[in-house]
């Protein structure tokens, strides 16, 4: 190798061995998150420089425990590792352990071993094991294993130099001569079926084809002719997966376990009490839900608090530079499309990041300091009679704040089916972005009256939305967990890794990741609909537009209104007139059994952008956009009548049907970008918006006959 | 695997506190996953709580702590 300077180096390890922390200190912001090929799993990779010549590219693989997967995340390792032509596949390895569980940790380890790819052997958590008064014999492990081994710290960053000179060496000189003193050994059995696989495969190695024997129903890289001659093979000696499997996990434990056991030396004081006494009372069957509770109710009230200011802040520095722009570029088409389309589909965007950054912030505070594990452990039974997963709840609660941030946070649910149906059913929840809409509506609904001198009926009013929204998200879990088919069998099996203080640094990079993806990813899609929007709300068939804005212009003259009064009649002459007012009255015929006229019809289409965009839409449909919050607004439709039948256009029974719509259909562009990322694909973000879609107009339709 | 002398009992009807050795497992596919995670026949486990909605219980298996569902704690067996 050591003519080359460049290499790939893969990152590999047991969950909670601290990989990431490993990762973030030798890489830096030097890293860019994607995709492994295919699936929504999160790939890391950064440049690693070792020397001025020598340049490696990390790559972070999902936490394994063995070859042999349990999810879509540890299929990646064994894919990766049983295909010597995948891009991915290594030249180098870091294995990082946890030397305070080094027993349980190192049998990946022994199987990576057996591809006779170079390996350092990283033993982490140093600083653990020292306060502790864990011993570890360096030298006995490298001697045994035949593999450099190199003791440090990713939280305090001892031994991160040890490791890159380790790498240096291992890049230019190889693996150190000589095989581990006891490789595992293939049973007759599986000699014959590695046998089978190199015949039909030749270049794969002796383990390798024993992997693709194990693997071949799934391994992608495989034709379905080899698949098919693989299996006839298999059959005729009649190959045991499963049995071989456990037979060679026991055989390597039991190789390395005594190497282990006394490379350690370990004090007689237990530890681990902090841990077990916070578990009394984080995991109580009482205390544990109420103290989850209490939370997510602290998280879900900062980003209500925080995410505000700078939100407000975006949208005003959005809404100046559009003004500055529209002053500065010549009037016509460009000007248009830079303010309204451009900048404001940029704003759209932007405007989510405060959101997204501080969910991240607490949440991944919360999985660094290890409590995440606890909580998918007290909602896991809860959570799997609608389909979901214990991790689900956090998706589910942070889905009130914003569906953006909660359908990006599925990424730890590793059982794909429970994993989709979160994404799937997480919009149901009722977000901050519905509440100006509900504020408006609502006051046409329900009369503000006190109930028993305490409850305000608007008030409950507000909470049955939110309950509504509820129940349809667990309702369509359970409907969703019946009608989808999935072999892959469902774990909690979660292991509860000891309570940490976080690394700012790990929660730091976690947060400008998330961000990044959102904004790079989603956000151009976000911005390709923004523009389609634009062009629907500000253009209309031939000159009708001009001849709308003529018409408001001598309306106003004979009205005698003023320049903001007549700017308001010209916005809302020209939105009629626009293609999404013709879209607007075009669907009026759809929407009029729910009770929304034209008028609705056209806001429906806008909120597309972003539910809250209701109420700016309203005020300039109604030539009050100029003063568009929420009170003037319900003022204006309040006194909105029906020329038909006389009566306010906003009764109770429109005012309800609108608000149910509201509570279930699928209105989001942004949320259906980010499903399209984490799916993968177009078709969930379909399935998802006509499903919610259809649901909500059935049940506006339901409401509006029972009520009318 | 059977034992004639010997009886064995499942970890999820063990009760809580008390701790034995595993001597096998009930289900192959769960016993890959779970020596996979380091609980071997041979180690020493203890169900520490069950979970509070019910369905799974919080288990110690010689240093880890794991989370287990209702029938991955069945597939456990323990020697007496």
């Amino acid at each position: 190798m050591s003519g080359r300077s460049s290499f790939t180096i893969a990152l590999v390890g047991n969950p909670n061995c601290g990989k990431s922390s490993i990762f973030n200190r030798l890489t830096g912001l030097n890293q860019k998150i994607g995709n492994f090929p295919g699936v929504t799993v999160d790939k890391k990779q950064g440049v690693l420089r070792l020397s001025p010549e020598t340049e490696a590219n990390l790559i972070d693989f999902p936490g394994a425990y063995s070859f042999y997967p349990n999810s879509q995340d540890e299929r990646i390792v064994a894919q990766t590792f049983a295909q010597t032509d995948s891009p991915d596949f290594p030249d180098a390895v870091v294995y990082v352990a946890d030397v305070t569980r080094l027993e349980k940790h190192l049998l990946l380890f022994s199987q990576i071993r057996d591809l006779g790819l170079p390996v350092v052997l990283a033993l982490n958590m140093a600083d653990v094991a020292q306060r502790e008064g864990l011993q570890v014999d360096t030298g006995a492990l490298a001697g045994f294993f035949k593999t450099p081994v190199v003791l440090l710290s990713g939280r305090t960053g001892a031994g991160i130099p040890e490791l890159r000179s380790a790498l240096l060496q291992i890049c230019r000189q190889g693996q150190p001569a000589g095989a581990p003193h006891h490789s595992y050994q293939l049973s007759p059995q599986e000699h014959t079926a590695s046998r089978t696989v190199t015949a039909l495969m030749p270049g794969v190695s002796g383990y390798q084809a024993l992997l693709i024997a194990h693997h071949y129903e799934w391994l992608p890289f495989l034709s379905e002719q080899q698949r098919e001659q693989i299996a006839a093979g298999l059959g005729d000696i009649q190959f045991n997966s499963v049995k071989s499997q456990v037979e060679e996990t026991l055989e390597r434990y039991s190789i390395f376990s005594q190497v282990v056991s006394s490379a350690l030396r370990r004090p007689d004081v237990p530890n681990g009490r902090l841990t077990a006494a916070m578990d009394r009372v984080l995991t109580h069957r009482v205390a544990g839900p109420i103290i989850f509770f209490a939370l997510m109710a602290l998280i879900f009230q900062s980003i209500f608090a925080w995410a505000t200011y700078p939100m407000d802040w975006i949208e005003q520095g959005f809404g100046m530079a559009e003004g500055w722009l529209a002053e500065v570029l010549p009037e016509g088409w460009v000007n248009s499309l830079v303010t309204e389309g451009i900048l404001a589909g940029l704003g759209g965007i932007l405007v989510f990041v405060p959101q997204i950054a501080i969910l991240f912030f607490l949440i991944s505070l919360l999985e660094e300091v290890g409590y995440m594990a606890r909580a998918a452990f007290i909602f896991d039974r809860l959570m799997r009679w609608f389909g979901l997963n214990g991790r689900s709840i956090v998706a589910l609660i942070s889905g009130g704040a914003c569906a953006i941030p909660a359908i990006m946070s599925t990424r730890t649910i590793s059982n794909w089916k429970e994993r989709l149906i979160t994404i799937l059913v997480t919009p149901f929840i009722s977000c901050s972005a519905r509440i100006p809409v509900y504020t408006v509506l609502i006051g046409f609904a329900v009369p503000s009256k006190t109930m028993g001198g305490f409850f305000n009926l608007q008030g409950l009013a507000f909470l049955g939305l939110y309950l509504l929204g509820l129940v349809a998200a667990l309702l369509a879990g359970w409907t969703l967990k019946t009608l989808l088919k999935s072999k892959e069998r469902s774990f909690l099996m979660l292991e509860l890794p000891q309570y940490r203080t976080p690394v700012l640094r790990n929660v730091g990079l976690t947060v400008w990741e998330k961000v990044r993806a959102f904004v790079v990813e989603a956000g151009t899609i976000i911005m390709l609909i923004s523009l389609i929007l634009w062009g629907l709300s500000s253009y209309g068939p031939s000159n009708k537009m001009q001849l709308a804005e003529q018409e408001a212009i001598e309306l106003a003259a004979s009205q005698q209104l003023d320049e903001t009064g007549t700017q308001d009649l010209i916005a809302a002459h020209r939105i009629e007139a626009s293609w999404a007012g013709h879209l607007g009255k075009w669907i009026e015929p759809a929407i009029e059994p729910l009770g929304f006229d034209w008028k609705i019809g056209i806001a429906l289409i806008t909120s597309f952008a972003a539910r809250e965009v209701f109420v700016g839409t309203m005020a300039t449909i109604y030539s009050i956009g100029s003063s568009d919050d929420e009170l003037s607004v319900r003022q204006r439709m309040a006194k909105e009548i029906n020329p038909r039948t006389g009566l306010p256009v906003y009764g109770i029974a429109t005012a309800f049907s609108l608000l149910i719509f509201y509570v279930l259909a699928m209105q989001c562009m942004s949320t259906l970008a980010v499903v399209k990322r984490e799916t993968n694909s177009w078709k969930w973000p379909l399935v998802q918006f006509f499903a919610m879609t259809t649901f909500a107009y059935l049940a506006s339709w339901a409401t509006y006959q029972l009520l009318s | 695997m059977a034992a004639a002398a010997t009886s064995f009992f499942t970890l999820s009807t063990m009760p809580a506190g008390v701790s034995g050795v595993v001597s096998h497992f009930g289900d192959q596919h769960l016993a890959g996953r779970l020596m996979a995670m380091g609980v071997l026949p041979g180690s020493r486990v203890e169900v520490l709580r069950s979970a509070p909605f019910g369905g799974g219980f919080y288990v110690k298996a010689d240093n880890l702590l794991l989370a287990l569902r209702s029938e991955e704690a069945q597939s456990i067996l323990i020697r007496q």
